[in-house]
């Protein structure tokens, strides 16, 4: 009886080649590790990998599509390469509809300073507190001194331990701001928030985290580069500190993590899409939105990590966000920020929320076309800068690809993409 | 004014003045809150003319167009750097078309962050037409061309890159890392021995996708065979400087070792996995070969500029 063919030994030299560099005989030999067992997945991957690690894209590409034959879900490592393969190739394509649609966008971006401030509209501050009697005082007292005040001021202690209800009461009662404040037992960030917003009387809403502080000029600047016609909502830039309130550098260790995603916003041709990678506005205190947004969105949803890029998300789906550099958050990064209680719970969170979000997102032209999930029942028309591969073309393709979103959608839909992608090189003249 | 845009000249380049201002003329940042300086050390006659063109056509822009004798971008770009009236300074290359968005995406990011020490880069990628050439492509892709592939849509930027195709930094910058070293005489390293110096100094660098540039850059085999051979030259000029250790010291002596082997032709027929390594082959002599010629004071091997009449 013949011995069946074992592809082992040459993916095992492979990878030794591979791991020292050299991708052109890697390539070979995973080439005939597949000669022995064609369907070889990890076979297929690696090759695949090689030839990105050589810069054969477009190559590279036309092995995953060989993989999304197969049945079942990409495995994690697989679905991680081919987003970084489908992002380069996605990359900044000069056809006529995406010129057409970032010259749009910055016609858009540049009319902005032309339409009128709101003068008149009104800011409810909304201040979820929770265990944070070290950083209240700055918290609410950045609050009670912005040059533009609050219309009102309303903190939900949602069940602290420590004596935060003492000072928050303490520097309430000393400000002449209207203001409502409630404790209770603990309900959440996301429920607290909401809570709070429901009782807002003002057009527009401030978060703040009872751990962070406004720039003293936040408000201000906030409703000068929010509060216009068409405008539902925006975020600011921020500056990471420390538990002392100094503020960290961009090559600091522990912020350059944050300051990377913040600055993503750089590497996005919209607000909107860069939603899609990650969360650059960092938190739920940098946002300033429309009370009205938050009850087309439906509230921020109950996750314990990502409530606030989650509802990010869903109000770019509404309404593009704008960014106004010089209101300033600080964003403190501490031992007991909630994010770094653990590490893979919020990738996970993460993971599911864009799964149920991409499924929309991909192919929807109204949003949402229909209730996908389960916490949310509004409908709402599609913003034209909605991050949807029907406003935005491959840029949405690319953004998505470089968020690891792409593993939420099908293997029909992967490899479409896929054939697309690799045509527009074939199809490029010579 | 918020930002003077440095433009240096590169002899291989065979794109139009006229063309290359008329992107600065389309920017979304009023014309009022910039300018253009030209620097030109290799007689792009041509260019020159279309530039010219420009200035007739949009007098709105402010441009200057300086000749200098000292050869090479790095003596270009400290000339510029002398003239500059604003306080933010555009490093962009003759061959880089810029989008629309590319200065006013600059100025914002600088305005967002106001450290003396980030630098902000535009990319500059080949259109699609350019890249059906699979050299083009490849160099691309695999980031050779410039040290990291432009086209990758990164989770974290590489923050110690810097290049001088499309950047940007605040002038005070030079107060802290120096201007750029004229001891390199072409277009090459000079950008590399910049970013060690910024990285020293506690620098780095922010993509900024607004910041796209079109590479209009028709760059073939022989073209990049000789920007290779100049890029060993420079390695060689950067070693004699005695700042760094040799990353490339093991290429060099892989090279030397095959220096007798005949190199296989590159053949259009064969596919892009089968050229590369030709490709390779080919570029690694060449810098093997200038590198050495270098460290023999022989710079015959470099044809001089023709400037493009």
């Amino acid at each position: 009886m013949r011995a069946q063919p074992n592809a082992d030994a040459p993916k095992d030299v492979a990878l030794q080649a591979q791991l020292a560099g050299n991708f052109g005989v890697a390539e070979q030999l995973y080439r005939q590790a597949l000669k022995l067992a064609p369907l070889d997945v990890d076979a297929l991957h690696m090759l695949a990998l090689t030839q990105q690690q050589q810069g054969f894209v477009i190559e590279a590409l036309d092995t995953y599509r060989d993989l999304l034959e197969g049945p079942g879900s990409l495995p994690e490592a697989v679905a991680l390469n081919l987003s970084l393969s489908i992002a380069a190739a996605a990359y900044a394509v000069d056809s006529a509809d995406a010129q057409t649609q970032r010259a749009a966008y910055s016609a858009w971006l540049a009319s902005l300073t032309d339409l009128p401030v709101q003068r008149d509209a009104s800011v409810s501050v909304v201040l979820p507190s929770y265990n944070h009697a070290h950083y209240i005082d700055r918290a609410l007292r950045s609050v009670l001194e912005q040059s533009r005040p609050p219309d009102e001021v309303i903190v939900i202690d949602d069940g602290s331990s420590d004596d935060s209800v003492t000072q928050i009461r303490a520097l309430l009662a000393a400000s002449c701001i209207p203001h409502i404040f409630l404790a209770r037992e603990n309900r959440g960030a996301a429920q607290t928030l909401n809570e709070a917003i429901e009782r807002a009387s003002g057009d527009w809403i401030a978060p703040l985290n009872s751990d962070d502080f406004f720039d003293p000029l936040r408000l201000e600047r906030m409703l000068g580069g929010c509060a216009r016609d068409g405008i539902d909502w925006g975020f600011g830039s921020v500056d990471v500190v420390n538990q002392t309130g100094t503020t960290l550098s961009r090559t600091d260790a522990s912020a350059s993590m944050l300051y990377a995603t913040h600055d993503s916003i750089d590497m996005s041709e919209s607000l909107g899409l860069a939603f899609l990678r990650n969360n650059p506005a960092i938190s739920t205190g940098n946002l300033f939105f429309r009370k009205s947004l938050w009850q087309a969105v439906g509230g921020f949803s109950p996750l314990r990590y990502n409530h606030d890029w989650q509802f990010c998300l869903d109000a770019s789906m509404i309404s593009e966000p704008v960014f106004v550099p010089d209101a300033r958050y600080g964003y403190r990064w501490h031992n007991a920020n909630t994010i770094s209680e653990d590490h893979e719970k919020p990738r996970r969170e993460a993971a599911a929320m864009m799964h149920s979000f991409v499924h929309v997102a991909a192919a929807s032209a109204t949003w949402p076309v229909a209730n996908t999930r389960s916490d949310k029942n509004v409908t709402a028309p599609l913003s034209r800068f909605a991050p949807t591969a029907s406003v935005w073309g491959d840029a949405f393709w690319a953004m998505l690809a470089a968020g690891g979103g792409l593993s939420a959608l099908p293997r029909d839909v992967l490899s479409a993409l896929i054939s697309r992608l690799s045509g527009i090189s074939s199809a490029a003249p010579h | 004014m918020k930002i003077s845009v440095l433009v240096s000249c590169d002899t291989e380049h065979h794109n139009s003045g006229f063309a290359y201002m008329e992107c600065f003329a389309r920017q979304t940042l009023p014309h009022d809150q910039f300018e253009i300086v030209v620097v030109d050390n290799l007689g792009r006659a041509a260019f020159r003319r279309g530039v010219a063109l420009a200035q007739a056509q949009f007098p709105s822009l402010s441009i200057r167009y300086e000749t200098i004798d000292r050869p090479g971008r790095a003596a270009a770009f400290n000339h510029g750097i002398a003239l500059a009236r604003a306080p933010l300074i555009a490093l962009i290359a003759d061959d880089a078309l810029p989008t629309p968005t590319l200065l006013a995406a600059h100025v914002a990011y600088h305005q967002r962050n106001p450290d003396p020490l980030a630098v902000t880069i535009g990319p500059m990628v080949f259109m699609e037409a350019l890249r059906a050439d699979p050299l083009r492509r490849w160099l691309e892709d695999s980031g050779t061309l410039f040290g990291v592939c432009l086209r990758q849509q990164f989770t974290l930027w590489p923050k110690q890159f810097f290049y001088t195709g499309n950047s940007c930094v605040k002038r005070v910058l030079f107060d802290k890392v120096g201007l750029f070293n004229e001891a390199f005489p072409w277009v090459t390293w000079d950008d590399y021995e910049f970013g060690l110096r910024l990285a020293a100094a506690g620098g780095y660098s922010q993509v900024v996708i607004g910041a796209l540039a079109w590479h209009e850059h028709y760059l073939g085999f022989d073209e990049r065979v000789v920007a290779m051979r100049k890029g060993g030259h420079s390695a060689c000029i950067h070693d004699q400087m005695g700042t760094q250790t040799s990353p490339w010291r093991s290429m060099l002596e892989a090279n030397a070792q095959q220096r007798n082997t005949v190199l296989p032709v590159d053949n259009a027929t064969l596919s892009l996995t089968q050229r590369v390594p030709i490709f390779k082959a080919h570029f690694d002599r060449a810098f093997a070969e200038g590198y050495e010629a270098e460290a023999r004071g022989d710079r015959s091997d470099i044809p001089a500029p023709t400037g493009d009449h």
